[in-house]
């Protein structure tokens, strides 16, 4: 909690989940923790957005979920990527490489060019 | 999850969001004490770190989507969980939907039958019945039926029809087996039924060479016929009856239900039987053929397909001028001319109905119009109460479009519900309907409700659930919600705005049902007019019975003997006061006319006027409760040939003298060459063709002088007529045992029966503006009194400042008033134009008729000045004390 954090771009969430998902199996805890932990602690997902998230990727068929037996030996909702989450998924990473490198090249040029 | 899982199990659905959310939730408690927290702590963390999970939830719900089939689900439970919870407003929301959309339906129903669906023949619409008319006389006859003769002509020449058949009523006495009985019948061009499409159901239809003289003995029996006389016997094809005392071969037997015209309905004088029991081949003989024959044939055609009405008029025109050419070479003095006209068949099954039927849809409809108003009414005082219940629920973040549907979907539910019951009226109202029905309307095939009235009983359903929802929607959409929480928290008098729409709303109501009610006097006015009208005959204890002598059996002076002794041994019968015999009723038919000319007239004057010839016995004068003008009636004896005219023949034909001037004067009747009558009376008019038209002219003979076969005995009781009926009949089969007698009637049905499509409309448009004043009038109730609910706290100041009950009241007679006023007059205004409309249904009273509009008037006045009274009562009898204190 001492770092500062971010907010998250507006659906960028989405992108994360699924890159997340894109691991294996994963509820939906371990998702929050996982993408806190990768950022290290940087992004900080509120339940708040994450359940609707992923109930939205779920219902538009980008995940799939089974309910499993969990390490605390109750039954946990466990959401796996399917082939259009992972066809999707490319794509948003691909734009977002190529909003970013824009971004970037914008960024750049406007500190080295004479203001 | 599919949408009908979630639709069907929406519960599982809870749940397991409910465990997922549980789980991570647990899983951040056990995250928490793994960091070393004391147990409380762990949770009380978890639940700061969770956030609200509820809104999560809700969220959840969102994101998985308004399935707008759930969505709609949820309304619908939602909806019949609200109205569940008011179970007076329900009932009273769909007890009117179910009355306003049974009546719509049932009205409908007959609509339908008569004027929308299709005849029962093949390719139908190409069906036209051919009429001419002679333009110099059209005045007196707008149509006439065709001429044997002009019929031949036109069927040969014209190449527009693909078939023309003629028609002509033909009944038969049923005589050898069993019980005499009259028959109804026609005699049919061969090819009828081929034109209309249909033959028979067992046998066979005519053949081409059974339409001549001589070989037409044959018959097509009706299903109704056979099953009623012969058991549906199939041993009757081909078997040989005696049909007035000729040998008949059974060739055929029609389909149940088929549809032929019956009475007056192909043409006013070509009059069929009440129902059709047995057609034979027509068989023009030679009589019939030549140019003075009568015209006497209506006449079906089929028009050759891609042939429009107007064009077939015109070459059957161009046929008729040849015809017109031919008869002027042999009579030139006879300068007429001829024309022919076409009418679509549907017309001869639905005739003078539409008018009526249509006044009758319009009406059912303003009540129903003004039931949603009333239904809008009812919503927006529920709205009222539950103003508070939306504004929280807005300020909790529901979005207005989702109240507003949510509302939509009450009035929908009520709707359904409303249209589901109305079904239900509608079936009873039907059966209703078909039992008040006059015998001219085709109501034996209303009796099921079909495709086409479910279909018009679901759109009035859903018209009406939007149309009455849409106010209270509409006012949630507007958006003063918020303005209702901050309203009530300070305890001004609320809903103004909702109060003046519902004033409005109820002047609206008034103004409808004054309209509605407006109509409703004037043909009940109207109606009490034909009634009263001088018929010129008595209606009270006067029985008649059809005979008709077989031609075979009886000549002229066999047929007077009969007649002569049958009305003597009648007379004789106890408990008859007068009997006589005539050879046509009044009311039931002009037919059987004649041209009159002077005594001078030495050639054919077209302009010379037609009468109705009777032929009667002496009694049937005093029978029939005719007066006498001048002159004297008819004697037992007469030497001379005599005739007793009617008053309006004698206007008629000396316009300039006084009636009893005719007596005396000699005239022809029929013919410039027959014998000269000499008028020896003139009698009241009597109404001919119905209370509502005007006596034609008409003439009475002797019975002796001009004998004929068909005559109907008329006679004068003491007491109940039809106990008569028996000794009638044992008389008359005392002197012919094989003689049926067709129908026994009084004259007090004969007339009922004559005015039955007047009443049937005037009962029905009576009962439903009655209802729209009904429903009115709980509209007003309902204002005034949810008004004075809301000023209690005013009244009470008022009261407690020194008003008197007779203030109060009069204030809020006053209030509940002002909307009827403005109604009333908004609705006399729209009742002119309506009148204007109905002119043609009016009789005797103009569409201004003072007497029908004050009454009506007043009526409403009356009635609403009682609904707003009993709330200003109470008003009145408000204890200050309490209504100052009261919330």
């Amino acid at each position: 909690m001492t770092s500062p954090k971010s907010d998250l771009p507006q659906g960028t969430l989405d992108m994360l989940i699924l890159q997340v998902v894109a691991c294996g199996p994963i509820h939906g805890y371990a998702i929050a923790q996982r993408i806190q932990q990768i950022s290290r602690d940087v992004l900080q997902v509120q339940q708040g957005s994450l359940y609707p998230a992923l109930h939205r990727l779920e219902n538009r068929g980008l995940l799939a979920a089974d309910w499993k037996e969990s390490d605390t030996g109750r039954e946990a909702k466990f959401y796996k990527l399917t082939a259009k989450g992972r066809a999707q998924l490319k794509t948003e990473t691909a734009n977002w490489a190529r909003l970013a490198e824009a971004i970037g090249l914008i960024l750049e040029s406007a500190e080295g060019g004479a203001l | 999850m599919n949408w009908w899982q979630r639709l069907v199990r929406p519960a599982h659905l809870e749940d397991r969001l409910d465990a997922e959310l549980r789980d991570h939730f647990e899983r951040l408690v056990a995250g928490n004490l793994s960091r070393g927290m004391a147990p409380d702590q762990a949770r009380r963390a978890a639940r700061l770190e969770f956030g609200g999970l509820d809104q999560v939830k809700e969220d959840c719900r969102d994101v998985r989507g308004t399935l707008w089939v759930e969505a709609t689900w949820q309304d619908i439970r939602f909806a019949a969980r609200t109205l569940r919870k008011s179970p007076g407003f329900t009932a009273a929301a769909i007890g009117t939907l179910a009355l306003g959309i049974g009546a719509n339906t049932a009205i409908f129903s007959v609509v339908y039958a008569v004027l929308l669906k299709p005849l029962p023949y093949a390719a139908p619409d190409r069906l036209v019945t051919m009429t001419t008319y002679i333009p110099q006389v059209r005045d007196r006859f707008p149509s006439l039926p065709v001429r044997a003769i002009d019929f031949l002509e036109f069927r040969k020449s014209n190449s527009v029809f693909s078939e023309m058949a003629a028609l002509e009523a033909a009944d038969f006495n049923l005589t050898g087996a069993g019980e005499p009985e009259r028959l109804y019948g026609a005699r049919v061009s061969a090819s009828l039924f081929a034109l209309l499409g249909l033959q028979p159901e067992r046998g066979r239809g005519f053949l081409p060479e059974e339409d001549q003289p001589g070989h037409d003995r044959v018959d097509v029996i009706s299903h109704e016929v056979w099953m009623r006389r012969w058991g549906g016997d199939p041993g009757v094809l081909n078997r040989t009856f005696s049909l007035n005392g000729q040998p008949h071969l059974v060739v055929g037997i029609m389909p149940p239900g088929f549809l032929f015209p019956t009475g007056k309905q192909l043409h006013p004088l070509v009059v069929f039987g009440p129902r059709i029991d047995v057609w034979k081949p027509m068989a023009f003989t030679g009589d019939e053929l030549t140019s003075e024959g009568s015209w006497n044939y209506g006449v079906i055609a089929r028009l050759k397909p891609g042939v429009a009405a107007p064009v077939a008029e015109q070459q059957l025109n161009v046929i008729a001028q040849s015809i017109v050419q031919r008869v002027r070479k042999q009579v030139p003095e006879l300068a007429f001319d001829l024309r022919a006209q076409l009418v679509p068949m549907r017309e001869v099954f639905s005739g003078n109905a539409r008018q009526s039927l249509m006044l009758l849809l319009a009406t059912v409809g303003l009540l129903l119009l003004i039931g949603c108003i009333n239904l809008a009414n009812l919503l927006l005082a529920r709205m009222s109460s539950r103003e508070r219940e939306l504004a929280t629920r807005v300020a909790l973040g529901a979005p207005r479009w989702r109240l507003v549907r949510q509302l939509l979907t009450e009035s929908l539910v009520i709707a359904a519900f409303g249209g589901a019951a109305g079904l239900l009226v509608a079936n009873w109202g039907t059966r209703l309907l078909v039992s008040l029905a006059p015998a001219d309307l085709p109501a034996v095939q209303l009796l099921h409700l079909n495709a086409p009235v479910l279909l018009f009983a679901m759109a009035a359903a859903l018209i009406t659930g939007l149309a009455f929802g849409l106010a209270p929607a509409c006012q949630t959409a507007r958006g003063d919600l918020h303005e209702h929480l901050k309203e009530s928290a300070g305890g001004r008098s609320p809903g103004a705005r909702a109060g003046r729409s519902r004033r409005i709303l109820v002047a609206v109501e008034v103004a409808l049902s004054t309209g509605l009610l407006a109509v409703a006097g004037l043909l009940l006015h109207s109606f009490v007019r034909v009634m009263s009208v001088d018929k010129g005959f008595g209606v009270e204890r006067i029985l008649s019975a059809d005979l008709a002598l077989p031609g075979q059996r009886y000549n002229d002076r066999q047929a007077v003997a009969f007649y002569t002794q049958l009305v003597e041994s009648v007379r004789g019968l106890p408990g008859v006061a007068s009997a006589g015999a005539v050879s046509g009723l009044p009311l039931l038919n002009e037919s059987n006319t004649r041209e009159i000319y002077f005594e001078t007239d030495h050639e054919y004057h077209l302009d010379r006027p037609v009468a109705i010839f009777r032929a009667v016995t002496p009694g049937y004068f005093t029978a029939m409760g005719i007066t006498l003008l001048a002159g004297r009636f008819l004697g037992e004896l007469e030497t001379a040939p005599v005739a007793v005219i009617g008053a309006a023949l004698a206007r008629r034909l000396w316009p300039l003298e006084p009636v009893s001037h005719a007596v005396g004067k000699r005239i022809r009747t029929g013919d410039i060459t027959s014998d000269l009558l000499t008028i020896v009376g003139v009698a009241g008019d009597v109404r001919t063709g119905g209370l509502e038209r005007e006596p034609m002219p008409l003439f009475y003979r002797p019975y002796p002088q001009a004998p004929l076969y068909r005559m109907t005995l008329v006679l004068r009781t003491v007491e109940e007529p039809q106990a008569l009926a028996p000794a009638i009949r044992a008389a008359t089969w005392k002197l012919d045992k094989d003689l049926p007698i067709a129908a026994m009637t009084t004259m007090r049905e004969i007339v009922s029966a004559s005015v039955a499509p007047r009443r049937f409309q005037l009962v029905l448009v009576v009962l439903f503006a009655a209802l729209s004043l009904a429903l009115a009038l709980v509209g007003i109730y309902g204002v005034t009194s949810y008004a004075v609910a809301r000023q209690t706290q005013e009244i009470g100041l008022r009261m407690a400042l020194g008003a008197q009950k007779g203030d109060v009241m009069r204030s809020v007679l006053a209030q509940g008033l002002r909307p009827v006023l403005a109604g009333l007059a908004v609705g006399l205004i729209g009742a002119r134009l309506g009148a204007a409309l109905v002119r043609s249904l009016l009789f005797g009273v103009g569409p201004l008729d003072p007497v029908a509009l004050g009454s009506v008037a007043c009526l409403l006045l009356m009635a609403a000045a009682l609904a707003c009274y009993l709330p200003a009562r109470r008003a009145a009898r408000l204890d200050p004390v309490i209504a100052l204190r009261c919330e």
